[in-house]
């Protein structure tokens, strides 16, 4: 057995707004009660009883304009929650870049520390040397 | 335009009233309903003008709930209703309506309008006397006198007989 329920959303839940055995009549009434602006968001939910397993499923099968931005609304705290799961993510893996990249510079150190040293160690030969030839020469004349 | 969930399926509903006369009287009935809502309160009967609509009017019938919870009272049937049964059904119980007929069939899921508190429509078919095989639609509202309890119900029903192959 079929039942088609349109449900509105007010005061922060949803709220069934009436009950259809035919899909073409809810569904046309649901696009009616969304076009009139009285309810924040409007759906309807398809209900498949099985008589055999005494099983119903459900399925949407209409939402109104608004119904899709009720059902993020619905859930502010997983919303929330997986914000922060995903900014926490987000930052740990930047910090984890930044970390990463901070022990290259050391490295980077090691090597500008190494060219003055060279820098210095050759203008001190290279000046020894200078002093020496002057010496040298100035003994010649 | 955003990406339907997958668990959605979009359906293009046409701007007509759905056809066939039975799908119209729901439609129609349940328009006027809701235009006599104040906010979430459930209409009264003394706001309904059959003038406003004349074009079901004859396909109506009033139930009174209030002091017959258990076995509530027909209080009005439109003509098309009445001329269904050779007696008058008014101010009679509805386990006094003959079974497996229009007005009992439509009036045979009153329990989930009065816990609900929402309107339903539902349809079928039966076999009348004759062997003749119909099928019928049917819509119950919920109306109150406080605006908050249901003290009766306004019910519309038509149906037309399947022409045999």
């Amino acid at each position: 057995m079929k039942a088609f329920e349109i449900q509105t959303y007010q005061d922060g839940k949803w709220r069934i707004n009436s009950i259809f055995d035919d899909r073409e009549l809810a569904l046309f009434e649901a696009r009616r009660v969304d076009e009139s602006s009285r309810y924040s968001a409007v759906r309807v939910i398809e209900e498949l009883f099985d008589e055999a397993s005494s099983k119903t499923s459900t399925k949407t099968i209409f939402r109104g304009g608004r119904a899709a931005e009720v059902r993020t609304v619905r859930e502010p705290d997983a919303r929330k929650k997986a914000a922060a799961n995903r900014s926490g993510r987000g930052a740990n893996n930047r910090s984890g870049v930044r970390r990463t990249a901070g022990r290259r510079p050391p490295a980077k150190k090691k090597t500008s520390m190494a060219g003055p040293v060279i820098l210095l160690v050759l203008v001190i030969v290279l000046g020894g040397a200078a002093m020496f030839g002057l010496q040298h020469f100035g003994s010649l004349r | 335009m955003e990406k339907a969930p997958e668990d959605v399926t979009r359906e293009v509903v046409g701007d007509d009233l759905p056809q066939g006369m039975e799908r119209r009287l729901v439609h129609r009935l349940l328009a006027y309903w809701r235009g006599l809502q104040l906010e979430e309160e459930f209409p009264s009967f003394a706001a309904i003008d059959p003038e406003e609509i004349p074009d079901i009017w004859n396909n109506i019938f009033v139930l009174e709930v209030v002091g017959n919870e258990s076995d509530p009272v027909f209080r009005a049937f439109g003509d098309e209703i009445a001329a269904h049964y050779d007696t008058s059904l008014i101010d009679r119980h509805i386990s006094e309506v003959p079974e497996s007929t229009l007005v009992s069939l439509s009036v045979g899921y009153l329990d989930e309008v009065l816990t609900k508190g929402v309107p339903i429509s539902r349809g079928g078919g039966f076999i009348k006397e004759d062997g003749t095989e119909v099928l019928y639609r049917s819509i119950l509202l919920p109306m109150s006198d406080d605006g908050e309890t249901i003290s009766g119900i306004l019910g519309a029903a038509n149906c037309r007989e399947v022409e045999p192959n």
